[in-house]
């Protein structure tokens, strides 16, 4: 929890005081920006840029916002921001097709049982677009019009690209689910 | 589905329940960020300082500008002294002399004349009295060009004739004053080569003293010489309309008395073309003789001529014969009521007539304009989660009012105000509902109806084992798993149409650039503004969608910067005070609230009625 104190100091722009606000807010930041991107640089490029934004504009935060949820929503748009701007955002993947149905029960059974690393590294394998739409959707809450508007899409097509997310997800949770299975047989 | 709705539910979890560590790298990296945001702070500033710098010149310049206009005009409206410029640029014994310490030059030496021309004095009197008024009463800088008005020595059959008038009426001494039309103006030809000092006779100087001239100036070289019209040693006079106005003579001059026709000087102030002062005229009065160093023509007649100053071999020996008789001679020799001869004295120096109260009184540039008038405002709110209510924002009508006061220059103006405005928006807000639906699974059985075999028997036949069974008909209940869903709508925000009001006083750094014809002026104002927030009502939409709050608890900017512009139309009914229509334009620059996401900025358009009035 960040201290109203440290914000303060941190207005006053004492370096240790930011320095105490960076330790303490990196984690939630970081977690933020390696959900939308990929490459772990680039995430820790955004993140830095965010927190510029967070320290430039802490006169501008209302006090009844929570500190964290105001930091952590800069990110998101910071990230949102960085990718909206990148020129490589044309070349997006292309919408495939269904992908093999998989039992949900047991992928659901599976993913409880999974560290929280082991499926931020399988968020990686979903294409980078519907990576972001899903984050947004998924564990940020953003309704389809509003990540429609963010991203520049439909509502239709950002439902498109969550249930692909979901997809390849439960797609590659399976397959670990099948090797874990064929492990314990061999066994 | 339900599936689907666990899956996001595990996977939110598990993306929000990552801890990761610390890196001392990235702070370091962060360091490096916050080192070059620093410099391009101060970037910023240089920029701004640039951004101030640059207008503080154009202030400057602008100010320059309006002064030297402003100056300009002054020096126009300037009153200027003149003489008679006599002109022989052919003739090389009476050079043109311009006066000097005088800037002003006659319109003859504008045009090049190349004619010996005297320009007569066309109503001294009336051009002293009213100081640079001439005798039409228009300025004398405005008169039409000007005209030679007489010819000294004008031909013989016309200084016959003069002659003969004067002698008729017994006048000691005449002035010649006669005037040419204007179309004779370069076709005159005035050969005073035979002007010698021995001929030249003083004339009689002036008692009047608005026969006299003050040119303000040193009259040094404005030498407006007599000549004496002898026939021996009268001047070749070649004049291009022998039909020049009838010359009166009542008694003391002969002079072309035609107001009408009378040109005054280009510069305003009838000259001292040719003063002959006389006594009041009366055939019992004495001739010339009775003065006896008056110089006469053979008919007795006393001559004053002017003609264009002496060469200093010409120069009458006499030192008291200056071309600038002192005044107080004039003054003593009027005072004893006498005629005392002076040679060369027709320019006579009158005393600087008094100083002449303005008619009316100069006004000051400073125009003070009260203004009020009605403004369509137009609120434009963005970010946040205004997309859900922005598109229903219609326009208001607002009243606006203000005071300005502007130093106004011949077309350029600058100054500041006070304006008072409002920006005011109607908000259609619909209401806002959440959905909850909530999914639960719950178990119960299942009653099935089956068939059921009951071996009832085993009977051996033939060494094989035959059941005898009995099928029975039951129901059994199996266990099975459903699924319960609750939908609850939550009513979030209740629909509202409410009307927004922001108030500010303004004070602009108004530019002005008109144009007046007549008693209208037209003219474009603006510049930008500095708003300081005066008073605010209304209520916007949360930014999280639940509830409205008031303007009062939103974190609006104290101070705003902003623009106005407006064209007029402006009537003046007299000196000081006008009123004017004014189509007017005004918006913010920036964002108006101070913190969040949403953000909000407001144009108006409308129109307002003036009152100014120019300051004394």
């Amino acid at each position: 929890m960040v201290s109203e104190a440290l914000i303060a100091r941190c207005r006053k722009e004492e370096p240790k005081a930011q320095y105490e606000l960076y330790r303490l807010l990196h984690g939630l930041m970081m977690s933020v920006c390696t959900r939308y991107e990929r490459n772990e640089q680039d995430a820790v490029a955004g993140m830095n840029q965010g927190f510029l934004k967070v320290l430039t504009n802490l006169d501008k935060r209302r006090p009844e916002v929570p500190f964290e949820l105001w930091v952590r929503r800069i990110m998101i748009n910071t990230m949102i921001d960085t990718y909206r701007s990148s020129k490589e955002r044309k070349a997006q993947e292309t919408m495939e097709t269904s992908i093999d149905e998989s039992p949900a029960v047991e992928v659901n059974e599976y993913l409880r049982q999974m560290e929280s690393e082991a499926f931020a590294q399988l968020l990686d394998r979903v294409p980078d677009m519907s990576r972001k739409v899903f984050n947004l959707f998924i564990v940020d809450g953003y309704s389809h019009a509003e990540i429609g508007e963010l991203l520049g899409i439909s509502a239709g097509t950002s439902k498109w690209h969550v249930s692909h997310a979901r997809q390849v997800l439960q797609r590659c949770i399976a397959q670990l689910a099948g090797k874990c299975v064929a492990k314990t047989a061999y066994q | 589905m339900k599936h689907e709705n666990e899956f996001d539910e595990l996977a939110r979890q598990k993306l929000e329940g990552r801890s990761i560590a610390f890196e001392e790298s990235d702070w370091t990296a962060m360091q490096g960020l916050l080192k070059a945001e620093k410099s391009d702070r101060g970037g910023v500033l240089g920029r701004l300082a640039k951004w101030l710098g640059g207008a503080a010149l154009l202030t400057i310049l602008g100010i320059g500008i309006w002064k030297y206009i402003d100056h300009s005009t002054e020096e126009k409206g300037r009153t200027t002294v003149a003489t008679t410029v006599v002109e022989n640029t052919n003739s090389t014994e009476v050079p043109s002399t311009p006066l000097n310490g005088t800037t002003e030059r006659s319109e003859q030496e504008l045009h090049g004349s190349n004619t010996t021309s005297i320009q007569q004095e066309v109503d001294r009197t009336a051009a002293i009295s009213t100081g640079s008024q001439g005798p039409s009463g228009e300025t004398p800088w405005k008169t039409e060009k000007p005209e030679v008005l007489a010819n000294v020595a004008s031909n013989n059959e016309r200084t016959n004739k003069a002659r003969q008038d004067l002698n008729t009426q017994g006048s000691t001494s005449t002035a010649v004053r006669k005037k040419t039309p204007s179309t004779n103006d370069r076709s005159t030809t005035v050969v005073p080569t035979s002007v010698k000092a021995d001929v030249i006779e003083p004339a009689i100087p002036i008692q009047d003293e608005g026969n006299s001239l003050d040119t303000g100036v040193s009259n040094e070289g404005t030498t407006i010489a007599d000549v004496i019209m002898d026939p021996s040693e009268t001047p070749v006079v070649s004049m291009g309309n022998e039909d020049g106005p009838a010359q009166k003579t009542d008694g003391t001059t002969v002079a072309n008395d035609d107001p009408g026709e009378e040109t005054p000087s280009p510069d305003g102030i009838g000259t001292t073309a040719t003063t002959i002062a006389d006594p009041p005229a009366s055939k019992d009065s004495e001739p010339s003789e009775a003065n006896s160093n008056t110089p006469t023509t053979p008919d007795g007649i006393a001559m004053a001529t002017t003609t264009p100053p002496f060469k200093n071999s010409e120069r009458p020996a006499d030192p008291d014969s200056s071309a600038m008789t002192p005044k107080s001679k004039t003054s003593s020799e009027e005072q004893e009521g006498q005629i005392q001869p002076s040679v060369n004295d027709t320019n006579v120096v009158a005393p600087e007539p008094p100083p002449i109260a303005p008619l009316i009184t100069p006004r000051s540039p400073w125009q003070l304009s009260v203004f009020g008038g009605a403004v369509n405002t137009n609120t434009r709110y963005s970010g946040a989660n205004s997309e859900e209510w922005n598109t229903d924002i219609q326009k208001q009508w607002t009243a606006n009012a203000g005071v300005e006061l502007v130093h106004m220059g011949k077309n350029i103006g600058i100054g500041t105000g006070l304006h008072y405005s409002t920006y005011s928006e109607q908000i259609e807000i619909s209401e806002k509902n959440r959905n909850t639906l909530a999914i639960r699974n719950f178990w119960y059985l299942s009653p099935i109806d089956t068939t059921i075999l009951f071996i009832t028997d085993t009977i051996q036949q033939g060494g094989q084992t035959v059941y005898a069974g009995q099928s029975v008909q039951t129901t059994i209940n199996v266990l099975a798993q459903g699924t319960d869903s609750t939908n609850t709508t939550t009513r979030l925000r209740d629909a509202r149409s409410t009307r927004n009001k922001v108030s500010y006083v303004e004070i602009p750094l108004l530019l002005d650039a008109h144009l007046v014809q007549g008693r209208w002026s037209i003219g474009l104002r603006g510049g930008p503004t500095v708003g300081l927030l005066t008073g605010r009502k209304g209520s916007l939409p949360n930014s999280n969608g639940e509830g409205y709050t008031t303007l009062n608890d939103q974190p609006f900017r104290e101070v705003v910067f902003g623009w106005t512009a407006q064209a007029y139309v402006r009537y003046r009914f007299n000196a000081a005070w006008s009123i004017g229509l004014e189509p007017m334009m005004r918006g913010q620059l920036f964002n108006t609230l101070g913190s969040g996401d949403l953000s909000r900025k407001a144009t108006g358009y409308g129109g307002v009625l003036s009152l100014s009035y120019l300051l004394r």
